[in-house]
C-alpha cells in the first residue's frame, strides 16, 4: 500500500455573495498517494481549480466559507495549520505551476535572482551552491545554456521556456506533491509535449505525485495514471485513466467525448451538449446534470453518491449506473 | 500550389510579405525588421473552408489581417472578387470578451458594421439584429443586454451574428473556439457549418488544434516562420504529411485513447524571425536535414521541401 499525499474527504465549499451564496465545491472527495499523477478534467466552472487551491489554502482567507469535509496534506490537517507552517510547506513539501507563466515570474527581478530567491528560503544552500543547484535544475528540463538564462529576465524567453524555468524550479525542494494547474494550455503543441515528457520524467525520478488539473481530455489520456472528471462541482466520475476514457460509464463523461471533433467524421455534425451548465447559486435538487442528461428518470431528484464500480478503484456519480451495477 | 482557375477565387494572395519596423536610430529609420510574412501564396476559393495551422508566432493572424485588408502587405498583391471589399470581409475572433464592446447592447453590436458603412433607420437596424440573432440561436429578449451578462459561448455566437450583418462572402475564423468548453465549442462548430450551407459562405479557419480542423476544412495550408510549408487537401495532409515539420506538428498532437508520450523532444525554440536563416528555414529543428538543405526552398507541389519525396517513400526514417 502506498503512502497517501493529499487525501480531500466530503469537501464542501461555498463563496458569500451578495443575498446567497455560490456553492462552488459539492462534496469532493480526491485522494492522490506517493508516486501518482492524478488528472482533474472538466469544464470551466466545475471547480477543478478551487479545489487544487484549497487543498493549498491559496484562497483568500476570508472569501470562502467550508460547509463540510476535511483535507489532509502529507499528515497536516490543511484546513487548521497556521498560516506560518503554511508559508512554510508551499514551495517545499507542495509546488505549484500555473497557466500563464508569465505572470508567475516577477517581470522586474532576473530568472536567476528569482531562482535563487525560492531555493535558499527553502535550504541551507549558499549562493553559490544554490546557482549551481539552479543550473542542474534548469539543464535536466533542456535548457542549454543554463548559466545565460540565469541573467535574462522573463520577458525575454518564449513561453515553453519560461513554463520549463518554472517546473524547474518546482521540483527545486523536491516536493512530494505538485500542482500543475492547465500548465500547457498557454503552448504550441510542441512545446507542449516536451514539457509534459519533462516533467513527468522529473517526477518519476523524485517520486513526486502530480495533482494535473486540465481541460483537454487527450493530454489528460496520455500523461494521467488515474483522472477524477468534475462537473458543476462535483466529482462525477473517477477511476484509472484508460478505463474511464475508453468505457466512460456517467453520461456527462460519454456526453464529453462525444462532443469532441475527433469523435464525429469531417463534415458530420458534432453531437453537443443540450443547454447550459447549473447556476451554482441555484444549484437544481439531486443530480447537478440531470437537466442536461438523456437518460434522466425519477431516482435523478435525489442527489447520487459515488457508486463503487469494481475493484479497479472505478466509481461514478449516478444512480442509472447503480442500478445497472446491481443488476 | 494546385492549379486554380476552374473553381472560382474569391482572394488570391501574391508573394505576400510583411515586415515590421522594429528599433530605430536617432533618425527614427528603423534599424531592424520583423519578418512576420515570408512570400505567401495562396488561392481562396469561394464556398470552401480553408484552414491554417501553425504554432505561435508563424504568422497566421498577420495573414489574416492581410486577407482582410487590416495590413498593408510590404510587397506582394491580394486580389480577387473579395478584395478590398470591407462589407464581403468579416473576421470572428478568438476572445469574445475583448472583441465585444462592453459600452454597447447586444443589437447595436450586432449590427455595428452595417451602421458603419450605410445609413439606416434604428428600427432597420434593430429588424436585422432580430433576424441575425434568430440565426445563431440567441433569443429575442436578450437583444437589449450588455455583452458582459452573456457567456462565452454566447459572445461568440453574438460575434458570429455581427459578422454576418454586413452579408459578406468570406469570414475569417481565427481560434473562433479556442477559449470555449469542449460541448460548447461543438455547439458553436455546428453552427458554424450550417451558416455556411445556407449562406454559401468562405470560411478562413485559422486554428492551433488539429482535430477542429480536420472536422471543418476540406484543404489545409501549414505555416511555419511567416512561409506555407504544405498545402493540400486536409484528408491527405492529415493523414499522410510530407514536410517534416508537418509530421512534427502532427506527431506532437495529443490523440485521446494513446498511451505515454513517445520520445523526448530536444529543441522546440523557434528561429528568430528577425535574422531569417538563408536556406530552408526549418533547417536547425529538422530531424532530416541535409547539407542540400542550405539552400532556399521553394514550394513545389504544395510541399517546401527539396527531400519531400524521398523522405515521405521512405516513411520518415
Amino acid at each position: 500500500m502506498r503512502k497517501s499525499v493529499l487525501d480531500i474527504d466530503n469537501l464542501s465549499l461555498e463563496f458569500p455573495v451578495y443575498g446567497g451564496a455560490v456553492s462552488a465545491v459539492n462534496r469532493v472527495s480526491l485522494h492522490v498517494q506517493e508516486g501518482e499523477i492524478v488528472g482533474i478534467v472538466g469544464e470551466s466552472g466545475s471547480a477543478k481549480s478551487v479545489t487544487a487551491m484549497t487543498a493549498m489554502r491559496l484562497l483568500p482567507r476570508e472569501s470562502f466559507h467550508i460547509r463540510s469535509g476535511r483535507i489532509t496534506l502529507l499528515g497536516h490537517d490543511m484546513l487548521a495549520l497556521d498560516e506560518q507552517k503554511l508559508a512554510a510547506m508551499r514551495g517545499r513539501d507542495v509546488a505549484m505551476i500555473f497557466q500563464e507563466p508569465l505572470t508567475a515570474l516577477n517581470p522586474t527581478k532576473r530568472v536567476g535572482a528569482q531562482m535563487l530567491g525560492v531555493i535558499r528560503l527553502h535550504t541551507r544552500l549558499s549562493e553559490r551552491e544554490a546557482r549551481l543547484h539552479a543550473i542542474k535544475l534548469l539543464t535536466d528540463m533542456r535548457i542549454n545554456d543554463a548559466e545565460e538564462i540565469l541573467q535574462r529576465y522573463p520577458f525575454e524567453l518564449s513561453g515553453g521556456m519560461r513554463q520549463r524555468i518554472l517546473i524547474g524550479l518546482a521540483f527545486a525542494c523536491s516536493p512530494k506533491l505538485l500542482i500543475a494547474d492547465e500548465p500547457t494550455t498557454a503552448l504550441d503543441v510542441t512545446v507542449q509535449k516536451q514539457v509534459l515528457q519533462l516533467l513527468r520524467k522529473k517526477a518519476r525520478e523524485l517520486n513526486t505525485a502530480i495533482l494535473f488539473i486540465c481541460h483537454d481530455l487527450a493530454v489528460v489520456s496520455q500523461f494521467c495514471d488515474r483522472l477524477y472528471v468534475m462537473y458543476a462541482g462535483s466529482v462525477v466520475e473517477t477511476g484509472p485513466t484508460r478505463a474511464v476514457l475508453s468505457a466512460p460509464q456517467h453520461p456527462y463523461t460519454r456526453a464529453l467525448i462525444r462532443a469532441l471533433p475527433e469523435s464525429a467524421r469531417p463534415g458530420q455534425a458534432l453531437r453537443s451538449i443540450r443547454g447550459v451548465v447549473p447556476n451554482l447559486t441555484d444549484m437544481p435538487t439531486g443530480c447537478a446534470f440531470q437537466e442536461r442528461c438523456d437518460h434522466a428518470f425519477e431516482a435523478c431528484s435525489s442527489i447520487p453518491p459515488l457508486f463503487s464500480l469494481d475493484d479497479e478503484k472505478r466509481a461514478s456519480a449516478c444512480w442509472l449506473c447503480e442500478k445497472e451495477h446491481a443488476a | 500550389m494546385s492549379v486554380g482557375g476552374a473553381s472560382d477565387t474569391v482572394l488570391k494572395l501574391a508573394d505576400i510579405s510583411v515586415r515590421f519596423p522594429s528599433g530605430a536610430d536617432w533618425l527614427g529609420r528603423a534599424t531592424s525588421h520583423v519578418h512576420a510574412l515570408n512570400g505567401v501564396n495562396l488561392d481562396v476559393r469561394r464556398g470552401e473552408t480553408l484552414g491554417i495551422v501553425g504554432e505561435s508566432g508563424c504568422g497566421k493572424s498577420t495573414l489574416a489581417q492581410v486577407l482582410l485588408g487590416l495590413l498593408q502587405p510590404s510587397a506582394g498583391q491580394v486580389t480577387g472578387a473579395a478584395a478590398g471589399d470591407e462589407s464581403a470581409l468579416q473576421i470572428v475572433f478568438q476572445d469574445p470578451q475583448s472583441s465585444l464592446n462592453s459600452r454597447m447592447r447586444v443589437w447595436r453590436v450586432i449590427t455595428e458594421p452595417v451602421f458603419a458603412r450605410q445609413r439606416k433607420s434604428t428600427s432597420e437596424l434593430r429588424r436585422l439584429a432580430v433576424e441575425l440573432a434568430a440565426k445563431v440561436g440567441l433569443r429575442e429578449e436578450t437583444l437589449d443586454r450588455y455583452p458582459h451578462e452573456f457567456s462565452g459561448g454566447q459572445r461568440q455566437r453574438i460575434a458570429i451574428a455581427r459578422a454576418l450583418s454586413s452579408d459578406p462572402d468570406v469570414i475569417v475564423l481565427d481560434e473562433p473556439t479556442s477559449a470555449l468548453d469542449i460541448s460548447v465549442q461543438a455547439q458553436i462548430l455546428n453552427l458554424l457549418e450550417a451558416l455556411q450551407r445556407d449562406r454559401n459562405l468562405t470560411y478562413i479557419f485559422i486554428s492551433h488544434d488539429i482535430s477542429v480542423i480536420s472536422h471543418m476544412c476540406r484543404r489545409v495550408a501549414v505555416m511555419y516562420l511567416g512561409q506555407i510549408v504544405e498545402i493540400g487537401a486536409a484528408s491527405d495532409l492529415l493523414t499522410r504529411p510530407r514536410h517534416p515539420y508537418t509530421q512534427l506538428l502532427l506527431g506532437s498532437v495529443p490523440t485521446l485513447g494513446e498511451e505515454g508520450l513517445g520520445e523526448l523532444i530536444e529543441d522546440t525554440e523557434l528561429p528568430s524571425n528577425r535574422r531569417l536563416p538563408s536556406g530552408c528555414f526549418f533547417f536547425d529543428r529538422c530531424a532530416f536535414s541535409k547539407p542540400v538543405c542550405r539552400q532556399p526552398q521553394r514550394l513545389i507541389a504544395g510541399v517546401r521541401c527539396c527531400r519531400a519525396d524521398e523522405l515521405a517513400n521512405a516513411g520518415f526514417p
